[in-house]
């Protein structure tokens, strides 16, 4: 059965990013001055008290379950969409990921970064919760194909190679402020954050944080709900009040942000860094609109 | 290595969705020996209470103008061997992933879920990976064999036939019924190779008799009968034999009562032989060319073996790592030869799945993918189990006005190209 749209998601890619990282390079200091980290404790609080259900197929996250390997084959055709553009024609389009330094910002309890690494990415999973990263680092450690390496003692990601054909997975929990900090701009070849940004204070600052640590020419993909009176029948009234699949709180009508916001934002920084530096490349900002198919 | 000289008894109709699955899915149809196979155009069924209700399903509508090819299992089964080991060979050209291991001899003496076992294992794990690391231990099934082995698997896929042990680890519950009848299978050579190409099915009030054409003057039956007649088919004298199945395709079945009475007092008396040529010689010799198969000549000496009738379905095909497929899902009755179809149909659907699974990442032990599996599989094999199950039922009638109505339904259903092309298809897979 065909059941109607459960929320109205934007996933967009950002091609060819190296304006971008300039423009935010520039703004780096507003944003940090501003506030050093863009997580909402309430937000935390929440989802740790629910991260036991994470990897309940048919519970609280069940709808999360459904959309992760959605979410997953969006990527790797945009991936594919973008080698094919840039000319790489010889892809084997399997290993599009293959030994890419992936980051998923909001991991959660690690559903897409272990379909990424499953598809060769070395992916790093953050978290706000320290819960959540347990019970991510505790899931993924049972699956022995996904050379899961405990980040318990601080390591630098990355600095170790990985097994051919096979991505190497780690999970820390952190902000992308405090990552950016550490590992400084520059750092990915795909940035990833999939149902986070109605989750957090500031998105501004979050989003200018996930574009810096982006490397020149990577991609950004952002999944979230847009504030329309469908999405606030689904996923508010129905979820959460009628049917009580998702508990209570999950969602907060006034942080949705509609395609067109994220666009602009996009855009903007995009403008602002043209006019300081005239010589810089191009940023490509495709938004999408995808209507998730249930059941 | 050749294949024996007489065709073995265990022999599949395939039908042309299964051949291409073959041929373009798994590629093991280009180590099958094709001098083995026989492709047939049609079928011929009629009613054993009244020979003029007839239908005929030919290969015309499947588009490829065959109905199906009648191939031996230990063809099959060879093909699939040469296939892996072609795929091994390149696997170890191209250093990646790892060969697939054949345990032959071996026995699965028990199945354990980990997270209930009481004692620790040492086992080795499929992906040669060690397991040890976490905290809580790896919710994969163990498989432990009768070498000592143990292994442990992300997906273990339960392909063990009607007794399915994987089934019963994964607490699936399957219904159905014993249809009290026994299928009897034999080979035998008929009077020359007949031209037509055409399988033959009398649906007797015992059960349904088909025979069914292989290479040259070869050709293979199955007799689906009482156990009573089942007993007795299995007894009948080797000279005997091919006579009393011309007969069952051909006489009255009152004259068939009588023949069998005849052999139950003394399954070696061949003065039977006379009393079924003088039957036949009151038959019209045209009719008899046209409508019915050649006459049985001769019975391959021990070919003749029996297994019981009955029908099953699982409720689901799937629990978290676990998969079925073909006889551990489902059994059918042999009426249509649909059972090695559905099996393949399975794999096929189950394929798909896992091939989706892995574009997307996903874990494949996990029912978010096996899911998908089911919801493609299991309702059209519901549809085939039930058609099947219905002929049986409605051929197993020997009440005379519910005869003369089914004749008519025949005749009606003959005449109604659409509908039996809709059913060829169905049959035929296509």
């Amino acid at each position: 059965m065909r059941a109607s749209t459960s929320s109205r998601h934007i996933l967009r890619s950002a091609k060819n990013i190296r304006t971008l990282h300039t423009t935010v390079q520039r703004q780096t200091s507003l944003a940090s001055s501003s506030s050093s980290s863009t997580v909402n404790p309430d937000e935390i609080a929440h989802f740790s008290r629910l991260s036991a259900q994470w990897w309940d197929e048919r519970g609280e996250f069940g709808m999360l379950h459904k959309m992760n390997p959605v979410r997953t084959q969006f990527v790797r055709e945009k991936l594919v969409e973008m080698e094919y553009e840039d000319g790489h024609e010889d892809l084997n389009e399997a290993k599009v990921l293959e030994g890419l330094k992936v980051l998923d910002v909001g991991c959660g309890g690690g559903l897409f970064s272990e379909s990424l690494t499953r598809l060769g990415a070395n992916t790093l999973g953050i978290d706000a919760s320290a819960s959540n990263i347990a019970i991510a680092s505790l899931h993924a450690s049972n699956d022995p194909a996904l050379s899961f390496t405990s980040s318990s003692l601080p390591q630098r990601f990355g600095s170790s190679v990985s097994h051919k054909g096979k991505g190497k997975l780690t999970y820390e929990h952190t902000s992308v402020e405090d990552l950016l900090a550490r590992e400084g701009p520059n750092s990915f070849d795909v940035v990833c954050s999939m149902e986070v940004v109605e989750h957090v204070d500031n998105p501004r600052a979050f989003l200018t944080s996930c574009a810096e640590i982006l490397k020149p020419g990577g991609h950004l993909f952002l999944s979230t709900i847009a504030r329309t009176p469908l999405a606030y029948f689904l996923t508010i009234f129905s979820a959460e009040q009628l049917l009580r699949f998702v508990t209570p709180g999950t969602h907060t009508w006034s942080k949705y942000i509609n395609p067109s916001e994220l666009t602009s934002f996009f855009h903007n920084l995009h403008s602002s860094s043209s006019l300081s530096s005239p010589s810089s490349g191009e940023i490509e900002v495709k938004g999408q609109t995808m209507d998730i198919e249930v059941g | 290595m050749d294949p024996p000289e007489n065709y073995t008894n265990r022999v599949v109709s395939l039908t042309p969705k299964s051949v291409e699955f073959m041929q373009e899915k798994i590629g093991s149809w280009d180590f099958i020996n094709l001098d083995r196979i026989k492709f047939y155009d049609g079928i011929r069924a009629y009613d054993g209470q009244d020979n003029s209700s007839r239908i005929s399903f030919d290969g015309t509508t499947t588009g490829s103008g065959v109905l199906a090819a009648m191939c031996e299992n230990i063809n099959i089964q060879s093909s699939l061997i040469s296939k892996i080991e072609q795929l091994n060979d390149e696997i170890i050209d191209e250093e990646e992933d790892q060969p697939a291991i054949i345990l032959d001899n071996t026995k699965v003496i028990d199945i354990e879920d980990p997270l209930n076992a009481q004692h620790t294992h040492s086992h080795s794990d499929l992906n040669e990976i060690d397991p040890s690391a976490g905290d809580e231990a790896l919710d994969w099934p163990i498989i432990k064999l009768d070498n000592g082995e143990a292994l442990q698997a992300r997906l273990l896929v339960g392909a063990d036939g009607y007794n399915s042990p994987v089934r019963k680890f994964a607490r699936i519950e399957s219904r159905g019924w014993q249809y009290d009848r026994w299928g009897v299978v034999g080979t035998i050579k008929m009077q020359f190779e007949d031209y037509r190409a055409l399988g033959w099915q009398r649906f007797l009030s015992t059960g349904p008799l088909a025979i069914l054409p292989l290479t040259d003057d070869n050709a293979t039956f199955v007799w689906s009968s009482t156990p009573e007649l089942a007993e007795l088919l299995l007894k009948v004298d080797e000279v005997i034999f091919p006579h009393l199945l011309t007969a069952a395709m051909t006489l009255e079945e009152v004259d068939l009562q009588y023949i069998y009475k005849t052999l139950q007092n003394n399954p070696n008396d061949r003065s039977v032989l006379e009393d079924i040529s003088w039957r036949l010689s009151k038959k019209d010799i045209s009719d008899l060319e046209e409508n019915y198969p050649l006459p049985v000549t001769e019975l391959i000496p021990g070919s003749r073996a029996r297994f019981p009738l009955k029908l099953s379905h699982a409720d689901t095909y799937m629990a978290p790592r676990i998969a079925l497929v073909g006889d551990a899902a489902h059994t059918i009755h042999p009426l249509a030869g649909q059972g090695l179809n559905m099996g393949q149909s399975d794999v096929g659907h189950l394929v798909q799945a896992l091939e989706k699974g892995v574009d997307r990442g996903m874990d494949i032990g996990s029912t978010l993918v096996l899911e998908n599996y089911v919801a493609n599989a299991w309702p059209s094999n519901h549809m085939i189990l039930g058609a099947c199950d219905k002929l049986h039922k409605i051929f197993a009638v020997q009440w005379t006005p519910f005869v003369y109505l089914r004749g008519f339904g025949i005749k009606t259903l003959n005449s109604l190209g659409y509908v039996k092309d809709l059913m060829v298809q169905t049959i035929s897979g296509k």
